[in-house]
């Protein structure tokens, strides 16, 4: 069984609905495949 | 129902007239020919014993022409010099009759019409009409005057429609049964000239001593007549005995070695099985006519005799020919042949295969392409073909060596070739479609694998054509959804700024960290930031970081954001760089924020400023484009594959669509 054109339609379709989340939660495919976790505490800045 | 029945004036056997319209019957005991006058019968001699014929057709079977049931009653074996063919007649009922004519598998139905006043010859035959039937000098007269008027490649006009003389012939009639509505005396002479009109429209015009007598009619496939009491057949039906006419073997004049003929009364040609030698099967008496130089022995894949099932209909192979180009490439043909369907080839080169079928009719023509099923074909290919090897029989007078003009359009799975014959009008079309190899190997029982096919040939379908099938109608659906979601999302963004600050630099000195004011992120999901940079640097460069802190929890998101721009001259003003440059930030969600920014800059740069603005919820454009890549890479691969198949299949093609890869090279050198 050919599984290229199955392929196709699932990776397609996951990246349709990644884009549609992408779009509304502001996600960049680029940077990362979710929102960056918050680095917890800006106590790393009170040395600057 | 309409009966009448004589005794035969010969034998005292009962003739019966089983139909109102006929004017002789052959007596079905001593075959004498009865021909009824009044209430009174004559005997007009003995009809000769028909030749023996494969044909399906019997007297009593019925069939539909348009839609009207006819009976055949009787039938007239007409012979040529190359060949013989049986007419039927056929009783629509209520005095209306035609003739149903085989001729090489398919089924001409006419009927008499009265020919037109302007006739050419028309004239003539009023001076000649008074004169009896059965005058020799008179059935001369009517057959110089058939081959004078009746020239191939003139044009008529009958009933508002154009018709074209394709082949004239002096016939004959060899032999009767059953009941016919004219006297068929044995020997009886015609010039009889065969037109082709429109579709599958003919006529034919026949000069002869009843005078000049014009059909018109309509070519149809078996199916199209609803055949219903047909004849059983020996060897093709398990019910048939032979009735009518042993098919006896025929013996080779040459070596005198028997051969049994496959398609009898069908076959005009035949190749002894034993010595190789050429035959005329045309008529009874088989003539010699081409003594095979020598045997050749060519490797079939389909062996003479085989039967096989394609399409639900079942073949025999009966014949093979090979042929060549003027580029000297060789294919094969068998000749298939079906009692009811007719005859059918099986083509094949290089592991290819395409069942190929004449056409009833010339394909019509769009801007100068032919069309079938609405299909237009593009030409592919225009030559001579000659025959080098020939093997069994075949429905016409094939010759070694003979050459014919051929030229092939394509529209895979088919092929349409026209054949034209130098020195005939006779243009011939015929349809073929690619089959599957295994499917021919199945279907004839040979007990081995195909070889794989090679190359791409004209007609194959392009398999990664078959293979994007679906992926054509998946390919706008997903760039539709896609484009929809991105371009819709980009429309709904806020694009809102939502902090602006400037700050002095100084190159070399202590530039203490900016924390400035908080700022909202509004909304209610999370959203992508855009913080721009934008300073007037010259001949220097300007970093930052900045650190992005939510105000509630602390949490910091740190990044780096650079501007440099140089300038001079150098032969020419020059410049590079740029003084603004933005960072993205995805997924900040709402809340209160402010920026911790630590400038650094070039040592010795000179005091400048510089200035940060944080813009929420953005349009990310990279999804959009890197998006595309995985939606377009498989369709865009898909693409290249079919069309590099598309590039074979037309290499070295004068008619190729596609521009030669060496002419590109020269294109470039030229450039």
């Amino acid at each position: 069984m050919r599984i290229a054109t199955p392929a196709y339609f699932a990776i397609s379709t996951a990246l349709c609905l990644y884009l549609g989340l992408a779009s509304r939660n502001g996600w960049s495919l680029v940077q990362t495949l979710s929102p960056r976790a918050f680095i917890p505490s800006a106590r790393t800045l009170q040395h600057k | 129902m309409y009966s009448q029945t004589y005794p035969c004036p010969n034998c005292g056997a009962a003739v019966p007239f089983a139909s109102a319209i006929t004017v002789s019957a052959v007596c079905g005991f001593c075959r004498s020919l009865v021909v009824r006058r009044d209430a009174q019968v004559e005997l007009m001699g003995l009809q000769a014993q028909l030749p023996p014929d494969i044909s399906p057709l019997q007297v009593g079977t019925r069939g539909e022409f348009d839609g009207h049931a006819f009976t055949l009653v009787g039938r007239v074996r007409v012979g040529y010099r190359e060949g013989s063919w049986n007419e039927w007649c056929a009783d629509f009922g209520g005095g209306r009759w035609g003739w149903v004519a085989e001729a090489q598998g398919v089924y001409e139905v006419s009927f008499e019409v009265a020919p037109p006043e302007d006739l050419p010859g028309m004239a003539e035959w009023k001076g000649l009409e008074q004169r009896r039937s059965g005058d020799l000098a008179l059935q001369q007269a009517r057959i110089s005057q058939g081959r004078s008027e009746l020239k191939v490649g003139r044009s008529f006009r009958f009933q508002e429609a154009d018709y074209q003389v394709r082949d004239v012939k002096q016939t004959e009639v060899l032999g009767a049964e059953g009941e016919l509505t004219f006297t068929p005396l044995a020997g009886r002479s015609a010039i009889s000239g065969d037109l082709r009109g429109p579709g599958a429209s003919f006529a034919n015009l026949e000069y002869s001593e009843d005078g000049i007598r014009l059909f018109l009619g309509r070519t149809c496939r078996f199916s199209e007549l609803k055949f219903q009491d047909l004849r059983p057949l020996p060897g093709w039906t398990a019910d048939a005995q032979v009735v009518r006419g042993q098919v006896d073997p025929i013996n080779c004049p040459q070596c005198g070695a028997a051969t049994e003929l496959k398609a009898a009364g069908l076959s005009m040609t035949c190749v002894c099985g034993n010595c190789g030698s050429l035959l005329d099967t045309s008529h009874p008496r088989v003539q010699l006519l081409d003594i095979a130089s020598k045997r050749q022995h060519q490797p079939l894949v389909i062996p003479i005799g085989r039967r096989g099932t394609l399409n639900e209909v079942e073949y025999e192979c009966i014949g093979y020919l090979l042929r060549r180009d003027s580029y000297g490439d060789k294919w094969g043909e068998y000749l298939l042949f079906s009692p009811w369907a007719g005859f059918r080839w099986l083509v094949t080169y290089g592991g290819h295969w395409t069942l190929v079928e004449t056409l009833i009719e010339a394909p019509r023509e769009v801007g100068g392409d032919p069309v079938v099923d609405g299909q237009p074909y593009t030409m592919f290919s225009k030559g001579q073909a000659q025959v080098v090897y020939v093997l069994g029989e075949f429905y016409w007078q094939v010759r070694l060596r003979e050459r014919t003009d051929v030229t092939d359009y394509i529209h895979p799975p088919g092929v349409l070739s026209v054949e034209r014959y130098p020195d005939l009008a006779e243009v011939t079309w015929s349809h073929g479609l690619y089959q599957d190899p295994s499917v021919v190997y199945r279907a004839f029982a040979i007990g081995e694998e195909p070889p794989h096919p090679t190359g791409a040939y004209l007609n194959q379908p392009n398999p990664h054509r078959e293979k994007g099938r679906t992926l054509r109608s998946l390919v706008p659906l997903f760039a539709f959804a896609f484009f929809l979601i991105c371009l819709g999302g980009a429309a709904t963004k806020a694009n809102e700024r939502v902090f602006d600050g400037s700050w002095g630099f100084v190159g070399g000195a202590s530039n203490a960290p900016v924390v400035t004011a908080p700022f909202e992120i509004s909304g209610t999901h999370p959203q992508a930031l855009e913080i721009q940079l934008r300073s007037e640097v010259a001949n220097g460069w300007l970093g930052t970081g900045v650190d992005l802190v939510n105000a509630n929890t602390q949490a910091v998101r740190e990044l780096e954001i650079g501007v440099e721009f140089y300038s001079g001259y150098d032969e020419g003003a020059w410049q590079e760089g740029s003084h603004r440059a933005s960072v993205l930030v995805p997924g900040v969600a709402p809340g209160r924020y402010y920026l911790v920014i630590e400038p650094e800059g070039q040592p010795g740069l000179s005091e400048v400023t510089y200035q940060l603005t944080v813009v929420r919820d953005v349009m990310v454009w990279s999804n959009f484009w890197i998006g595309l890549l995985p939606l377009l890479a498989y369709p865009v691969f898909r693409w290249v594959r079919e069309h590099a198949f598309e590039r074979e299949r037309w290499s070295a093609n004068d008619f190729s669509p596609y521009t030669p890869v060496s002419e590109w090279v020269e294109t470039s050198d030229d450039d």
